[in-house]
């Protein structure tokens, strides 16, 4: 019976062990999604111009990225978190395309752009001079709408290395591309931006 | 376009990149606090849920966890079926007594030396002594 209790006591090191390793890994993960979830939140709500729906994405990314990737190293789970987000902002884009065909052949105009309502998405307060906040909340309107009008690729390559800081590889593996083809969105991106926002942006 | 006005855009294109992403840490830090209460809550159910479908033990420890388990198993058992032949040899006067006293209470001739058992037990210490004492008379 004593090698029997022997490897018994084995295996419950082994657990305990792993349960440790466990914990650890769960609070990394927690600090992870601390750290981004709002800059994604608000990737997402410029992406698809609907709060409700980018939060419903972050969270399936979160669910999606701890299930399926916790086990990976903490360097991945940036540009997998982005890539997943991503995928779900794409999903959606084609959802609300499908969507607005059926709306159209029912002759039913889908509102749902019309009723977004820039004053009720407008973030709260944090501090500042009224003023200010009203004038960065004026710019900010006006980038989105800037950045919501580039094709996706583009938009997908400007937030994730511009908001994000990602660098060129981590940028190329949530976008699923080569890194040749993120330099050449983000470049585009760039431009673009540049000649909707005007001279002021200069 | 020469070498200055090159200079001169990429300065453009990184004044516009850095003025964004101003305004956009500005937005994230105005987030407001029903959106940071839903991201909490949207954060628990992710980490609830690889609880759950990791169960506690990293996928790449399921196989060396197994491998144990049924080494943990297969020792038992056999450390068992050893303990059980002891006790099979240990038990079997037992086994055999209570086969006895079956028969004994079966047996309807018997029923009467049951009755009496204080007589018999009498007989068979002062037997014993009788034995004893006639010993003693011939080693004396």
């Amino acid at each position: 019976m004593s090698t029997a209790a022997a490897i018994f006591a084995v295996s419950c090191t082994d657990v305990r062990t792993s349960e440790a390793g466990t914990l650890q890994q769960e609070q990394e993960l927690n600090r992870f999604l601390q750290e981004v979830e709002k800059r994604a939140v608000r990737i997402a709500a410029i992406s698809i111009r609907d709060q409700d729906e980018a939060l419903d994405l972050v969270q399936n990314a979160m669910i999606k990225l701890a299930q399926k990737y916790a086990d990976r190293g903490i360097d991945e789970w940036t540009p997998l978190f982005y890539r997943i987000l991503q995928n779900g902002v794409r999903d959606w884009h084609r959802r609300q395309a499908v969507r607005n065909r059926v709306m159209v052949f029912f002759r039913r105009e889908s509102a749902e752009e019309d009723n977004y309502d820039a004053i009720a998405a407008a973030p709260d307060p944090a501090g500042r001079a009224p003023d200010e906040q009203l004038q960065n909340y004026e710019a900010m309107q006006t980038l989105e709408l800037a950045i919501h009008g580039l094709p996706a690729r583009q938009r997908e390559a400007f937030m994730l290395r511009a908001f994000e800081g990602l660098n060129v590889a981590d940028t190329a593996t949530a976008m699923g591309c080569g890194e040749g083809s993120v330099k050449t969105h983000y470049s585009r991106a760039v431009h673009s931006l540049r000649e909707r926002l005007g001279e002021h942006w200069q | 376009m020469n070498k200055h006005d090159e200079q001169a855009d990429a300065a453009k294109d990184e004044l516009l990149v850095s003025k964004a992403k101003s305004l956009f840490d500005d937005s994230v830090d105005s987030i407001d606090a029903a959106t940071q209460s839903r991201l909490n809550r949207a954060r628990q159910k992710a980490l609830a849920k690889s609880r759950r479908s990791g169960l506690g033990i990293p996928m790449q420890w399921l196989p060396a966890a197994g491998l144990a388990t049924a080494v943990a198993l297969a020792v038992v058992m056999w450390n068992g079926a050893g303990d059980s032949a002891i006790d099979a040899e240990m038990l079997q006067p037992i086994a055999t007594a209570q086969v006895g006293d079956f028969e004994i209470l079966m047996n309807d001739d018997s029923l009467d030396m049951l009755q009496d058992l204080e007589f018999y037990s009498w007989v068979e210490i002062d037997e014993a002594s009788d034995i004893e004492s006639d010993v003693d008379a011939n080693v004396g």
